[in-house]
């Protein structure tokens, strides 16, 4: 590595540091920039630069007045890492054996330098990293495929991405679903018998591997009983047997903060005190306990859908679903830069827009991280 | 024993025994422990940690933890045995006829709520009443325990609120569907003085105000010498004396009480001069019944027909009782 790559990531790393920090009074203000611009990057797509400018202005002020505490920070650490995220993919891939142009047969030097001309792929990392970045500032756009010739890399995704968010969040949910049922049942009865199917379950649940799982569910529903489709895409059935396989593992973890959540409001004074007002005890659970009893389940939902999103790549191939995942995939074997970087990027976007919504949601459900934080 | 003619009694508790099953040892947490509440009467009990005060107040409640169960005794209000209640319609008892109020007001209310959906809740399930005209009976109560701008207060979470102010609110709570007993749970222990005062004051304020009865529990001997009617001392899970205020202050008749009283900062005490407290440690309560006074292994006073046998509780002076063997001329 070159002592300007060096630097570069050292200098990316220590902004990120000074992110953390920063008084709440500056990540306040930087937050409710940066929050404006990302939103005047995405929606100039669809709106133009005039909607964009809005739609990012309005965000912005939304931010500045409403947004809590912890949002703030979190989208002023986000364009830092994001930046950060495309040097050291950058970084990654070219000092990777092979590149976009290595099994082209018509790689005579000058042809390879014109071809590098044209895609904006020169020879140095630093300098991709720059061509790369302005591309996406002033045009908009995530650079050309190399390997999907005359077409962006937005256009190849576009079709691609509504299809994992659709198995990303019906993964999320189940394994929210089941999770929580299974161990707020269990947390409210410890040491039962529905607590030590739950456990048990859960246990299982943990320790196999999703291809495993993906496998038997095969097995089981589609080939001995034939109720769904072994793989493919096409309806909503396509959607169930991956979605299964991605959540489980998530649902099962998420049944074990559930469960200790309960258990732990279930025991605090406030419990008593609903008790000694002769409140029926469903109203006890529901209306006193819940809240607090998926806390831990909320915050853990974030890291759950980056879970989810790099679990996808395997149970796309898997299932042979036409998300985003196959793209990525594809992309990488072929060292496609720009289609590599662009899954990244959009993966990465997706996960914090639902950290943002996670944290938001936690705000909600605690008054006070509201007003302290 | 002293009781109060049937109609006085509000509350009768008799032989009151309360186990906790452990792993290993089952701990009798409250040994046939007898009282009666009259109408109107503040009746303090007093002792120290771990005697078995509130383990007392949660079985009258039914509200112990699983491992706690009532063995043997019974609980009545106004004559009706709470213990043999349907678990349903003990719940309908609970907060509109007996009301509790607990230690630390932090942990009391639940931080999720705000504090007018979990003062209303009450009014709403036992009298039936709209969300907005319970909001307004909540607010009145609330500018009566003296919250300042009780309607914006509705709006708060507990957090917002300081120590005191959540006391209050949880009075307020407790008072709203005007039971006709409230059991308070060592309710100044984790307030500064001032705001103890100041909540103790309000206490017998309602009290008058409402013909209220109440339960008041503390180990603090000075919070029950100011502001209750008559005062019980638990030992050990059990009644050691029993005995109106003004004379159980004036000439306590049990050598722990005596011990109690001198544990008090006096104020003819020098400044800077060390508290007494009572030497030694409660006895274990895992072991099987006593066969000695449970008050054996500190007293000063003890002798050899304090060996013999546990003491009963017996019978000194009018509306006095005492469990202790020592001639009462002796006591000084
Ligand atoms: N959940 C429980 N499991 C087992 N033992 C318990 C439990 N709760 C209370 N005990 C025991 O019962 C006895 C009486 O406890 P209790 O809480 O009634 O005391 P207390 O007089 O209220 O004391 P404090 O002043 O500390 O509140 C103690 O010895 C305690 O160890
Ligand atoms: S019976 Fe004996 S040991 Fe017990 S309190 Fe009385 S004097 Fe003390
Ligand atoms: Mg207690």
């Amino acid at each position: 590595m070159s002592a300007v790559e060096v630097g570069a990531i050292a200098a990316g790393v220590g902004m990120l540091a000074g992110v953390a920090w920063l008084p709440p009074k500056a990540t306040r203000v930087i937050g409710s920039i940066f929050g404006g611009a990302l939103v005047f990057g995405v929606a100039r797509g669809g709106l133009g630069v005039t909607g964009g400018v809005v739609a990012g202005a309005l965000l912005a002020v939304l931010l500045a007045r409403f947004g809590p505490n912890t949002v703030l920070r979190r989208v002023t650490f986000l364009l830092p890492s994001l930046l950060l995220l495309v040097f050291v993919t950058t970084l990654l891939m070219y000092h990777a054996p092979g590149s976009p142009f290595a099994g082209e047969k018509v790689a005579t030097p000058q042809v390879e330098a014109a071809l590098r001309a044209h895609f904006g792929i020169p020879k140095s990392a630093v300098e991709f990293f720059w061509i790369y970045v302005r591309r996406l500032v002033v045009d908009g756009s995530l650079g050309p495929s190399v390997k999907v010739q005359g077409r962006m890399v937005e256009t190849l995704l576009r079709p691609a991405l509504p299809v994992s968010i659709a198995l990303g969040l019906l993964s999320l949910v189940l394994a929210a679903a089941f999770g929580l049922a299974l161990g707020i049942r269990a947390g409210l009865k410890p040491n039962s018998a529905a607590d030590y199917v739950a456990t048990g379950l859960s246990a299982i649940g943990l320790s196999l591997p999703s291809f495993v799982i993906g496998a038997i569910l095969i097995v089981i529903f589609s080939l001995k009983l034939g109720w769904l489709p072994v793989a493919g895409w096409g309806d909503l059935r396509h959607l169930v047997l991956p979605a299964v396989t991605l959540a489980l593992p998530y649902a099962a973890y998420i049944a074990r903060l559930a469960r200790g959540g309960t258990i732990e409001v279930m025991s605090q004074d406030f419990i008593r005190t609903a008790r000694a007002k002769g409140v029926p005890e469903a109203a006890v659970v529901l209306r006193h306990a819940l809240k607090g009893a998926i806390l831990p389940v909320v915050s853990y939902l974030g890291p759950a859908a980056a879970g989810i999103m790099t679990g996808s790549f395997v149970v796309e191939t898997l299932f042979g679903i036409p998300g985003m995942g196959q793209w990525f995939v594809r992309g990488a074997i072929n060292r496609d830069y720009s289609m590599v970087l662009g899954t990244a990027l959009v993966y990465a976007s997706l996960v914090t827009a639902f950290n943002l919504v996670v944290d938001l949601a936690y705000a909600w459900l605690d008054p006070r991280v509201r007003s302290d934080a | 024993m002293t009781r109060a003619p049937e109609s006085e009694a509000l509350l009768r508790v008799v032989e009151l025994t309360t186990e906790f099953l452990g792993d290993d040892a089952t701990v009798r947490a409250v040994d046939h422990v007898s009282f009666d509440v009259k109408k109107g009467e503040m009746l303090g009990i007093v002792g120290e940690s771990g005697s078995g005060k509130s383990a007392t107040s949660l079985s009258i409640m039914r509200l112990l933890p699983p491992q706690g169960r009532v063995t043997h005794g019974s609980v009545e209000l106004a004559g009706a045995n709470l213990l043999a209640l349907p678990e349903a319609r003990m719940r309908e008892l609970r907060g509109r006829r007996v009301a509790m109020i607990f230690q630390d007001p932090m942990t009391a209310l639940n931080p999720y709520l705000r504090v007018g959906e979990q003062l209303i809740e009450g009014a709403v399930l036992h009298l039936g009443m709209s969300r907005a005209d319970a909001q307004t009976r909540a607010a009145a109560l609330l500018d009566r325990v003296r919250i300042p701008d009780a309607r914006a207060r509705l709006r708060s979470y507990p957090h917002e609120l300081s120590g005191g102010m959540r006391q209050r609110v949880m009075i307020a709570m407790a008072l709203l569907c005007d039971p006709e007993l409230l059991i308070a749970d060592e309710p100044t222990t984790a307030l500064d003085v001032t705001v103890q005062a100041q909540i103790l004051e309000l206490l017998s304020e309602l009290r008058r105000e409402r013909g209220l009865s109440i339960l008041l529990i503390t180990h603090d001997l000075g919070v029950v010498a100011t502001t209750c009617d008559r005062v019980l001392v638990m030992y050990a899970g059990r009644v050691v004396e029993l005995a109106p205020a003004a004379e159980l202050f004036a000439r306590p008749l049990h050598p722990y009480t005596a011990a109690l009283m001198q544990s008090l900062p006096r104020l003819d005490a020098k400044p800077g001069a060390p508290l007494e407290s009572i030497a030694g440690m409660p006895p274990r309560l895992d072991q099987g019944p006593f066969r000695e006074c449970s008050f054996a292994p500190r007293c000063r006073f003890v002798h050899d027909a304090c060996r013999v046998a546990d003491p009963p509780l017996t019978e000194a002076g009018p509306e006095r009782l005492r469990r202790c063997v020592l001639p009462l001329e002796k006591l000084s």
